[in-house]
C-alpha cells in the first residue's frame, strides 16, 4: 500500500507534528505540499487522540472473554427473539432482542445470567434484581419490561433498550461546555437520588451505564449490582457479600472495595468520580499497572485526591487544550472554571470517609444547582475558618487575632453539636480548625514574623484552652485532639513544662476512645516522650519510647513514625550515656528514613544531624563537621537561607570551628547565628540563648571577657525563661557564666551561681556525673581563693565519680588530676604532684595532643613543680617549649596563659 | 512482580501435577523454539492457553476480585506459574518474546469461535452498535485488529512486534525494549505510531 520511502516521511511527519498543538498542527500540514503525504499525516493524527483507547481496548475486551465460558448460541428467550449478543457486563449476558405482535414490532436489551460460573445464589439475586427494578420508575432510568426463563432454565429479564452514547462520550462529541454537562449530572443525580428514595442503591455508577439519548435525555442503566436497602423479606440477600461482585474500580468507593457496608454514601462517590471525569477529563486517580486488587485498594483507600483544577493543570499543554476544546473553552478557561467551587464539590464528594462527604445526591445536587445560579455552595462551608484566616492574614491583623478567632470557632463549632450526625459534620470542621492553626497559623508564625505576637500567642493559648475545656467536655474525641494539638502549639512556643501537661491529658483522653495500640496514639504518645526529653526527663522518657516503639514494629503502616520514635529514644539513650544503643538506633532510623525519603529528604537530614551531634559529643570532630555540612546543604537547598533549621546547622557548625581551636572563625559565624536567630525567632527564645552561649564561650577563648560577660548573662536569661531555673539548659547557660566569673578572678558572683546550680541539681536528683561536673567548678573556686583543704577532698570525690563514670582516658578525668598534681604541687608535696601530673599529662596526650592548651599548661606545671623541687634543668627544659605553645594557643590576657606566666617569671 | 496466583480449584484434577507436567513442558519448548524450532510456537499454545484461561477464572473468581483483567497480569502469572522460577532473563526474555505472539493468536482463535457461535458467521458488528453498550464487547472488533496488524506487519514488521509485546502481552516499555532489542524511545515511537495507524483503520472499516 504505501512504499517503504513514503512510509517513512509520513513517520517524520507524524512525529514531528504529533505533540504539536491543534493550530501549530494545522499549520505544520498546511506547510506540506505533497498532498497524499498530507491526507496520511492528517488522518494518523486524527486517530492519536482515540487510538490507545480503540487499540489497547479491543484487547483488554478480548482478553476478559477468556475469563468467561464460551459463548454459546443464541439462547431461546421465549417470546423474545434474539437478533444479536450486545456483549457481557456485570454478571449477565445482554442481547439485542425484538418482540413482534401482530402488528407491532418493540426492541428490547435482554439481560441473560450467565450459569457457568458465579456464586449459586446468583438466580436468587437476579430474581432481586428484577423486583427492585420494577419498582424504578423515572425517566431518566432504563425501564424494566419483562422478565422470564430461558429455554435451558437461565433466567433473564427483559430492559428498555436505549440507543444513544455514554455519557462522556457524548458531551465530548458534541463539545458541551461545563454549564451544560452540569445540567445533564442534575438530571442523572435526579435519577440516582430517586432511586434512593425507593431504597435502591445503583453501587455501579459509571459513563458507560449512563446512556444519552440522541434527544440528549440521560438514561441510567444496570441496576445489576444493586442492593435492597430495607426488604425484610431479603434479608439473606441483602447481606450478601459485595467482594463477590465483579465492579468497576475505576469508580468504586474506598468502602466498596474494602467490602464493607454500602449505602447511598457510595453512590455519591461514584457521581463524585463521574463528576470529576466528565469536567476535567481526566481520572482523579491512576491505578499503576499491574492492576492488582492490593494496589486498588490502595489507590482508592489511601491515596489523596488531587483538586481537579490541579489534575487538569499537571497534564501537558496538547492534552490539555485538547480536552479543553471539547468542553468548547481553553486550557485556561477551563481551570480557572474548574478551581473554586467544583473543585470543592468533586473533593467533598469524593471524601474518604463516607461520613464527611454530602449527606446524599440531593445535597450534592443542590451544590451544583447553587454553583450554576452563582449562589455560595456549601461544600466550601468546610474551608470558611480557612478563608477567614486568608482574609485576616492578608490584612495583616496578626497571628494572636487569628489564633483567638480559631481557638473561638473550634470551640463554638464544637459545644454546639448535639446530634450524633452533626457532630460528625463538625467534627471535620474542627480538624479543618486544627490543621489550620497547626501548619498554617503557627507554622508561619514560627518562621517568620513572631517576633511580637509570640508571647501573645502564648497568653491567649492559656485564656483560650481554659475556655475550650469547658466546653469540649462532652465530646472526649474533639476534646483530646484539641488537648493535644495545644500540646504542640506549647511545644512549638518552647513551653515545654505546659506541652507535657497538655500533650498528657490528651493521651489520657484518646486512649481509651481510640485503644492502647491506635497509630494516633502511639504518635501522640511518642510527642509525650519528645516533651519529656526537652525537659531532661530521661528516664520516662525511655520507658515511653521504648513501648511505642515495640508497638509500632508491629505494624507496617506506621513505619514513618517508627523511624520518629527511633530517633527519640535514640537521644534520650545518648543522653543516658548508652552511646552503643543510641548509635544502633540511629542507624535503623536512618536506614528507614532513606528508604521511605531518599538521600536528599529533610528526614534523612534531620537523622544526620541527630548523628553529628551524638559524633560530636563523642569528640570525632572530623565526622561531624562533615556531617553538619551535608545537613546544611541539604536544608539551604530545601528551606532557603533563613530557616531555623539552617541556623541550627549554622551553629552546630560554628560549635564544630569552636572544637578545633578555630575562635575567630567560630565567633564571626556565631555573630551572624545570633542575629538572624532574633530575626527569626524573637529575642525570648531558646534558638536564640544557644547561640548566645557559644558566643560567650568563644569570647571567653578568645580573651573578650567584657563582651563575653553580658552575652552569657542575656543567655542565661532566656534559658530561666524559656527553661526554667532547674532547666539543664539553663545550668549550663549559669555554669558558662561562673566560670567566666572565676576567670576575671570575680570569686563572689562566681560562687553565687555555682551554688545555685549545685542546688539545683540536688532538687532534680541529678546524676552523679552530672553533679560531678558542676562539683568541679565549686573545687576550682576553692582552688582560685587558695582553700586548698577545701578543694582537695571535692577534686577527690569527682576524680571517684569520674573514674567510675568514664573511661580512664577521657580528658575530664584529666583536670582533677591536673588540679590535684597542682595542689600537692602548692603543698610541696613533690612525689604525689609528680605522680597526678604525669597522669594527667598522659591522658591529654593522648586524647588532646601534644598541642593542646591544656596539654601545654599540665607541661608547665609538671616543669614547675620540679623546678620547685630543685630539679632546674629537667624543669627549664620541658617549661620552654610548653610556654611556647601557651602564648600560641592562648590570648595574652587568658587567665591560664596569665597564671603560668606568672608563676614561671621569676624562674625564667 | 505479581505474586504467584492462588491454585485453581480444577474439577477433579490435581491441579498441582498438571501444573508441573506443563512446566516442565514449557521450558522444553522455550529451549527448543530458542534452538531454531518453529514448531514448538505451535506446541505451547494449548498449554499456555489452557493456564491463561485457568488463571483467568481464578482472577474472577477471587474475593475481593476487581473485574480489571489485564494482559500483562495473564502473561507474568503464566510466566511464573510455567517457566521454571530459575530460568536465566535470557529465557525470561524468550518467553516474553513470543508470549505477544502467543497471547495475539490466543485471542484471534476465541474471537473467530465465538463469532461463529454467535451469528454463524453472518453480518458482522459495527463498531458504533457497540458504542451503545461500551461495557459490552464484540468479537469482531479484535478480528478487524488482527487484520489490521496483518497488514502493518506485511511494511513494517518491527512496529507489529511492539504492539504484541506492549499491547497484547501487556509488558512494559522497558520490558519490550529489552525484548526486542531496542530503545525505550523507540519503542514509544513506535508504538505511538503503530497505535493511530491501526486506529485509523479500525475506524475505516468499511461496515
Amino acid at each position: 500500500m504505501t512504499s517503504s520511502s513514503d512510509w517513512q516521511r509520513i513517520e517524520e511527519c507524524f512525529h514531528r507534528a504529533v505533540d504539536l498543538s491543534v493550530a501549530a498542527q494545522q499549520a505544520y500540514l498546511a506547510a506540506l505540499d505533497d498532498a497524499d503525504l498530507r491526507r496520511q499525516v492528517e488522518s494518523l493524527l486524527a486517530a492519536d487522540d482515540v487510538a490507545e483507547e480503540l487499540v489497547d481496548g479491543a484487547v483488554a475486551e478480548s482478553v476478559e472473554w477468556l475469563a468467561q465460558e464460551p459463548a454459546e448460541g443464541l439462547p431461546d428467550l421465549g417470546p423474545y427473539r434474539p437478533i444479536r449478543e450486545l456483549g457481557r457486563g456485570g454478571f449477565g449476558t445482554v442481547y439485542l432482542a425484538e418482540r413482534t405482535d401482530r402488528d407491532f414490532r418493540l426492541e428490547v436489551a435482554v439481560k441473560r445470567v450467565q450459569r457457568a460460573y458465579g456464586p449459586t445464589d446468583l438466580a436468587q439475586r437476579f430474581l432481586l434484581e428484577r423486583r427492585i427494578l420494577a419498582r424504578l420508575d423515572h425517566p431518566n432510568i432504563a425501564k424494566l419490561f419483562d422478565a422470564g426463563t430461558s429455554g435451558d432454565g437461565d433466567p433473564y429479564f427483559v430492559m428498555e433498550y436505549i440507543a444513544g452514547d455514554p455519557l462522556d462520550r457524548h458531551c465530548d462529541d458534541r463539545r458541551l461546555d461545563v454549564r451544560r454537562r452540569l445540567l445533564l449530572m442534575l438530571d442523572i443525580c435526579a435519577a440516582v437520588s430517586y432511586a434512593h428514595r425507593n431504597l435502591v442503591v445503583h453501587r455501579d455508577l459509571k459513563p458507560s451505564n449512563i446512556l444519552v439519548t440522541g434527544d440528549g435525555v440521560p438514561k441510567l442503566l444496570d441496576f445489576g449490582i444493586a442492593k435492597l436497602l430495607d426488604d425484610g423479606s431479603t434479608s439473606p440477600l441483602a447481606m450478601t457479600r459485595t467482594g463477590l461482585l465483579p465492579l468497576t474500580p475505576e469508580y468504586a468507593s474506598p468502602e466498596q472495595v474494602r467490602a464493607e457496608t454500602l449505602t447511598t454514601a457510595s453512590d455519591v462517590y461514584s457521581l463524585g468520580v463521574v463528576l470529576f471525569r466528565l469536567l476535567s477529563g481526566s481520572a482523579p486517580y491512576d491505578f499503576p499497572a499491574p492492576r492488582r486488587a492490593s494496589t486498588i485498594e490502595r489507590v482508592i483507600c489511601d491515596d489523596p485526591v488531587p483538586p481537579m483544577s490541579q489534575r487538569f493543570a499537571e497534564l501537558d499543554a496538547t492534552r490539555g487544550e485538547k480536552l479543553a476544546e471539547r468542553r468548547a473553552t481553553s486550557r485556561d478557561g477551563l481551570r480557572r472554571e474548574l478551581r473554586g467551587d467544583l473543585d470543592n464539590i468533586v473533593a467533598k464528594a469524593l471524601r474518604k470517609e463516607s461520613e464527611r462527604r454530602y449527606g446524599s445526591v440531593e445535597q450534592l445536587a443542590d451544590d451544583l444547582r447553587r454553583h450554576l445560579d452563582r449562589r455560595p455552595v456549601k461544600a466550601t462551608g468546610d474551608s470558611l475558618a480557612y478563608v477567614t484566616g486568608r482574609f485576616l492574614r492578608r490584612h495583616l491583623w496578626g497571628v494572636t487575632t487569628v489564633v483567638l478567632l480559631l481557638l473561638s470557632l473550634l470551640g463554638g463549632i464544637v459545644a454546639t453539636t448535639h446530634q450524633m450526625q452533626q457532630a460528625q459534620q463538625h467534627q471535620a470542621r474542627a480538624e479543618r480548625v486544627i490543621d489550620l492553626l497547626v501548619n498554617d497559623v503557627f507554622g508561619s508564625a514560627t518562621k517568620d514574623r513572631a517576633q511580637d505576637e509570640l508571647p501573645d500567642a502564648r497568653q491567649i493559648l492559656d485564656q483560650s484552652t481554659r475556655a475550650l475545656d469547658r466546653q469540649l467536655a462532652a465530646t472526649p474525641y474533639v476534646h483530646g485532639t484539641v488537648l493535644a494539638v495545644v500540646g504542640g502549639l506549647y511545644q512549638r512556643l518552647g513551653a515545654y513544662d505546659r506541652a507535657q501537661v497538655f500533650l498528657q491529658r490528651g493521651l489520657e483522653r484518646l486512649r481509651p476512645l481510640l485503644g492502647e495500640e491506635h497509630p494516633e496514639v502511639l504518635r501522640l504518645g511518642s510527642d509525650l516522650a519528645d516533651a519529656y526529653l526537652d525537659r531532661n526527663l530521661f528516664l520516662p522518657a525511655r520507658d515511653l519510647l521504648l513501648e511505642i516503639v515495640r508497638r509500632q514494629r508491629r505494624f507496617p503502616e506506621s513505619v514513618a513514625d517508627l523511624a520518629v520514635s527511633l530517633l527519640r529514644l535514640a537521644s534520650v539513650e545518648e543522653n543516658l550515656g548508652n552511646s552503643g544503643v543510641a548509635e544502633g538506633l540511629l542507624t535503623e532510623s536512618l536506614g528507614l528514613r532513606r528508604q521511605l525519603y531518599g538521600d536528599d529528604s529533610l528526614e534523612v537530614a534531620d537523622a544526620k544531624n541527630l548523628r553529628a551531634q551524638f559524633a560530636r559529643q563523642g569528640r570525632d570532630l572530623e565526622t561531624a563537621e562533615m556531617l553538619f555540612q551535608e545537613v546544611l546543604e541539604v536544608r539551604r537547598r530545601r528551606l532557603g537561607h533563613d530557616h531555623r533549621d539552617v541556623l541550627t546547622t549554622l551553629s552546630d557548625l560554628a560549635v564544630c570551628a569552636y572544637d578545633r581551636q578555630d575562635f575567630a572563625r567560630a565567633e564571626e559565624m556565631l555573630v551572624q547565628v545570633v542575629s538572624l536567630s532574633e530575626h527569626i525567632h524573637g529575642p525570648v527564645h531558646r534558638n536564640v540563648a544557644h547561640p548566645l552561649i557559644n558566643l560567650g564561650a568563644v569570647q571567653r577563648k578568645l580573651g573578650h571577657y567584657d563582651a563575653a560577660v553580658p552575652v552569657l548573662q542575656r543567655a542565661l536569661d532566656i534559658q530561666q525563661e524559656v527553661f526554667g531555673a532547674d532547666h539543664a539548659k539553663t545550668l549550663v547557660a549559669a555554669r558558662n557564666l561562673a566560670r567566666l566569673y572565676l576567670d576575671r578572678g570575680e570569686i563572689e558572683p562566681a560562687e553565687r551561681w555555682i551554688l545555685s546550680n549545685l542546688q539545683s541539681l540536688r532538687r532534680q536528683r541529678a546524676s552523679p556525673l552530672e553533679v560531678a561536673k558542676y562539683q568541679l567548678d565549686l573545687a576550682d573556686l576553692e582552688t582560685e581563693r587558695g582553700a586548698f583543704s577545701k578543694a582537695k577532698p571535692l577534686y577527690l570525690e569527682v576524680d571517684g565519680v569520674l573514674a567510675s563514670h568514664l573511661p580512664a582516658g577521657h580528658p575530664i578525668r584529666a583536670l582533677t588530676l591536673f588540679q590535684l598534681g597542682r595542689i600537692a604541687c602548692q603543698e610541696k608535696d613533690w612525689p604525689t604532684a609528680k605522680r597526678y601530673l604525669r597522669r594527667a599529662l598522659d591522658i591529654q596526650l593522648e586524647a588532646l595532643g601534644e598541642g593542646h592548651y591544656r596539654t601545654a599548661r599540665t607541661q608547665a606545671e609538671l616543669a614547675l613543680c620540679l623546678i620547685d623541687q630543685g630539679q632546674e634543668e629537667a624543669g627549664q627544659t620541658m617549661l620552654a617549649p610548653a610556654l611556647e605553645r601557651l602564648r600560641a594557643e592562648l590570648a595574652p590576657n587568658d587567665p591560664i596563659r596569665v597564671w603560668v606566666e606568672r608563676r614561671a617569671s621569676p624562674r625564667s | 512482580m505479581v505474586p504467584t496466583a492462588e491454585e485453581p480449584n480444577r474439577n477433579g484434577e490435581d491441579p498441582q501435577t498438571v501444573l508441573e507436567q506443563d512446566r516442565v513442558e514449557v521450558t522444553r519448548l522455550l529451549l527448543a523454539w530458542r534452538g531454531g524450532d518453529a514448531q514448538a510456537l505451535d506446541a505451547l499454545i494449548p498449554i499456555v492457553y489452557r493456564q491463561l484461561r485457568e488463571i483467568a477464572h481464578v482472577h474472577l473468581r477471587r474475593e475481593h476480585s476487581v473485574r480489571t483483567l489485564q494482559p500483562t497480569e495473564l502473561v507474568h502469572e503464566v510466566y511464573l506459574r510455567l517457566v521454571e522460577a530459575d530460568i536465566a532473563w535470557q529465557g525470561k526474555a524468550h518467553f516474553f518474546a513470543v508470549a505477544g505472539r502467543l497471547m495475539r493468536r490466543l485471542l484471534v482463535d476465541e474471537s473467530r469461535r465465538r463469532s461463529r457461535q454467535k451469528r454463524g458467521g453472518e453480518r458482522p458488528l459495527r463498531l458504533e452498535d457497540l458504542d451503545h453498550l461500551p461495557a459490552l464487547s464484540s468479537p469482531q472488533r479484535l478480528l478487524d485488529l488482527d487484520q489490521a496488524l496483518q497488514r502493518l506487519e506485511a511494511f513494517d514488521e518491527r512496529k507489529a512486534r511492539v504492539v504484541e509485546a506492549r499491547i497484547f502481552a501487556g509488558l512494559t516499555i522497558d520490558e519490550t525494549s529489552k525484548v526486542l532489542a531496542v530503545s525505550t524511545s523507540t519503542v514509544e515511537r513506535e508504538l505511538r505510531l503503530a497505535r493511530s495507524w491501526l486506529a485509523r483503520e479500525l475506524m475505516a472499516e468499511p461496515e
